[in-house]
């Protein structure tokens, strides 16, 4: 898969560039956490050498560090992806609505991430073990899908350039056909044409339940599906262009 | 350039010899040479597997298999403009733009560990998830078997005894005569059982 | 099973569908290669050129005379052909963000995280056994106490450690 991996990879970077702005890398730092930093626990509880009351303070400390550097993380990620949210481009009302709400709830995430920082000033080891808890199960519940929701938001978004050119594709390959039908009297044109036709109407209609999806934050697997379907479609009527293309130069060349 | 080198090649086919085409196939090739894309879409999905596994068992892994697999399709589609219609099946080209890729790609790999070295994991085929493991480990101690046998035996055992292509069809790929093709085909059996 | 038979088994390899359709349609979004020009395809070009042109100012001037021509609308190189090198690189463009739908965004709670700032985390389905395996190695190399999870593993201890991962060591 080398090749194709090139060819997706260089693509890939390239919209990666309008992605990500690397706005996280006054972060950067606290993202490096490695299986050593928390041996360093059990380092701790294993030590012979330590009173009870100095085990305890240095494994607190070394938890609510942990803790803290982890929901940092985790707080980079969110300005990461609020960034991304933020260069998209929309052209409707709806879609720029949608692109502020979805903004406001990485707010609230941020807002979350600091609400759980606080909370281990006066912690124990135990309370630490409870925040990082609850992180993890508000993340699971809640923070996972509403970055889901702001990945294909995002994606969506960027279809619709896609969508536009198409639609000018559409219209252009129609005066053509439509001329050359009555030049020409060859029908095959226009079969080719209605094909074509046939599945940019269903890309739209697709890339329209998408945007519905996304407004009614339905689950994320369901607004990635309709996503990916309408760009299938939109691929297929690119493949009905090509045969068209195909059909009017064989019938300028005779 | 590698498209002049299999272009060169192709040129030295024999005219003369006819094969049964599947139905339709002369319509399409003609439709493709022509620049129609789904026509060549036709040809993709009709010949892609075999090709595949044509490829994947002289290679073995799946991840290169399926890069030179892409590789024999895209050649073939850029360059089916210039495709001389002469009777054969398609697959016969594809198969000669095949051959030449896979020769490529051990040019290029050289230089890398010998195979003796590699871990036996690495040729294992995740194509054949669908058997049971009696006969995936069948599978794969074939197909290394098949793997060391010389460039020719390799592909007559895979023409031959895998893809059912006919001797004729064989012989004309290979460019050499049917009475060649029996004799390496006798050789090749012989050493893969010996291997065995 | 004999020889024979698992040569015949062979036939049943079958490429990942998911493989060929990229494949496929990325094959049919590349532009072909035009064929080298000899003298007779020029003077056939010149031909085809002629005729398109002669075509095209035909259609001009029967949809300027009939009032059906729209200046803001219509050009007449737009008859002779259709864009292919246009209509290749937009059906490219389609199949790049396919991939990037696809690639970038798997099944929702199955993509890996990542704690480097650039990547924007949605997955969440880290497990606590990757990171007990990696704490194995790095405790048995530091004390003689084996870890709780019993579990050897050779992973390298300068891997990464995912946000979840570490939230549910630190929850234990």
């Amino acid at each position: 898969m080398r090749l194709l991996k090139t060819i997706f990879v260089v693509g890939f970077f390239a919209l990666c560039g309008a992605f990500f702005l690397g706005t996280g890398v006054a972060h950067a730092d606290n993202c490096n956490l490695t299986p050593a930093d928390f041996a360093e626990i059990t380092a701790i509880q294993n030590n012979p050498t330590l009173t009870a009351l100095d085990e305890v303070k240095q494994e607190l400390a070394v938890r609510k560090d942990l803790v803290s550097q982890t929901i940092m993380c985790a707080q980079a990620d969110v300005a990461t992806l609020q960034s991304s949210l933020n260069a998209a481009t929309t052209t409707t009302s709806d879609a720029a609505n949608l692109q502020t709400a979805l903004s406001g709830k990485l707010d609230d995430a941020n807002n979350f991430y600091n609400l759980e920082l606080t909370k281990l000033n006066g912690a124990g080891i135990s309370g630490t073990e409870s925040i990082a808890k609850d992180v993890l199960a508000w993340r699971e519940g809640s923070y996972e899908p509403l970055a889901g929701e702001v990945n294909n938001f995002i994606l969506w978004s960027e279809n619709q350039s896609l969508f536009a050119t198409a639609e000018n594709r559409m219209q252009q390959t129609e005066q053509t056909v439509s001329f050359l039908e009555g030049a020409s009297g060859n029908t095959d044109l226009q079969n080719a044409f209605s094909a074509a036709q046939t599945s940019f109407n269903a890309a739209e209609a697709e890339n329209t339940q998408a945007q519905n999806a996304l407004t009614q934050f339905l689950p994320a697997d369901q607004s990635l599906a309709l996503i990916q379907q309408s760009l299938n479609s939109l691929s297929e009527t690119y493949q009905q262009f090509f045969a068209l293309s195909t059909i009017v130069n064989n019938l300028l060349s005779h | 350039m590698k498209k002049d080198k299999w272009r060169g090649r192709m040129s030295n086919l024999s005219t003369d010899i006819t094969f049964p085409m599947i139905d339709g196939e002369e319509k399409l090739i003609k439709q493709a040479i022509g620049g129609d894309s789904s026509a060549f879409g036709a040809l993709y999905d009709r010949y892609q597997a075999m090709i595949y596994r044509f490829v994947l068992v002289k290679v073995g892994r799946r991840e290169e298999a399926e890069d030179i697999t892409h590789q024999v399709f895209l050649s073939a589609w850029t360059n089916v403009r210039s495709y001389k219609h002469r009777g054969y099946p398609f697959s016969s080209w594809l198969y000669q733009i095949a051959r030449n890729q896979v020769i490529d790609h051990y040019r290029a790999n050289k230089n890398d560990i010998s195979l003796e070295k590699m871990d036996p994991e690495y040729f294992v085929l995740p194509a054949t998830a669908q058997f049971d493991l009696g006969t995936k480990l069948e599978i794969e101690k074939v197909r290394a078997a098949i793997q060391a046998l010389k460039p020719d035996y390799q592909d007559v055992i895979i023409m031959r005894f895998i893809e059912d292509v006919s001797l004729k069809e064989t012989a004309t790929i290979l460019k050499k005569t049917e009475g060649a093709v029996k004799l390496i085909q006798h050789r090749a059996i012989k050493e893969l059982k010996k291997m065995l | 099973m004999n020889l024979s038979d698992i040569l015949k088994q062979f036939k049943n390899i079958e490429p990942d569908p998911n493989f060929t359709e990229k494949s496929k349609r990325m094959i049919l979004a590349t532009p072909q290669t035009a064929p080298a020009l000899t003298v007779r395809g020029l003077r056939m070009i010149f031909r085809v050129l002629e005729t398109s042109a002669a075509v095209v100012l035909v259609g001009f001037f029967i949809l300027l005379i009939t009032g059906g021509f729209q200046s803001s609308r219509l050009s007449p190189v737009q008859y002779s052909v259709m864009d292919p090198q246009g209509l290749h690189a937009e059906a490219q463009a389609v199949e790049m963000q396919i991939e990037l739908a696809n690639i970038n965004y798997p099944e929702s709670s199955a993509a890996p995280e990542s704690t480097s700032p650039t990547a924007a985390g949605s997955g969440n389905s880290a497990t606590s056994s990757a990171l007990a395996s990696a704490l194995a190695t790095s405790t048995a190399s530091s004390s003689p106490v084996a870890n709780a999870s019993g579990t050897a593993s050779s992973t390298a201890t300068t891997s990464t450690v995912s946000i979840d991962q570490a939230l549910q060591e630190l929850s234990k």
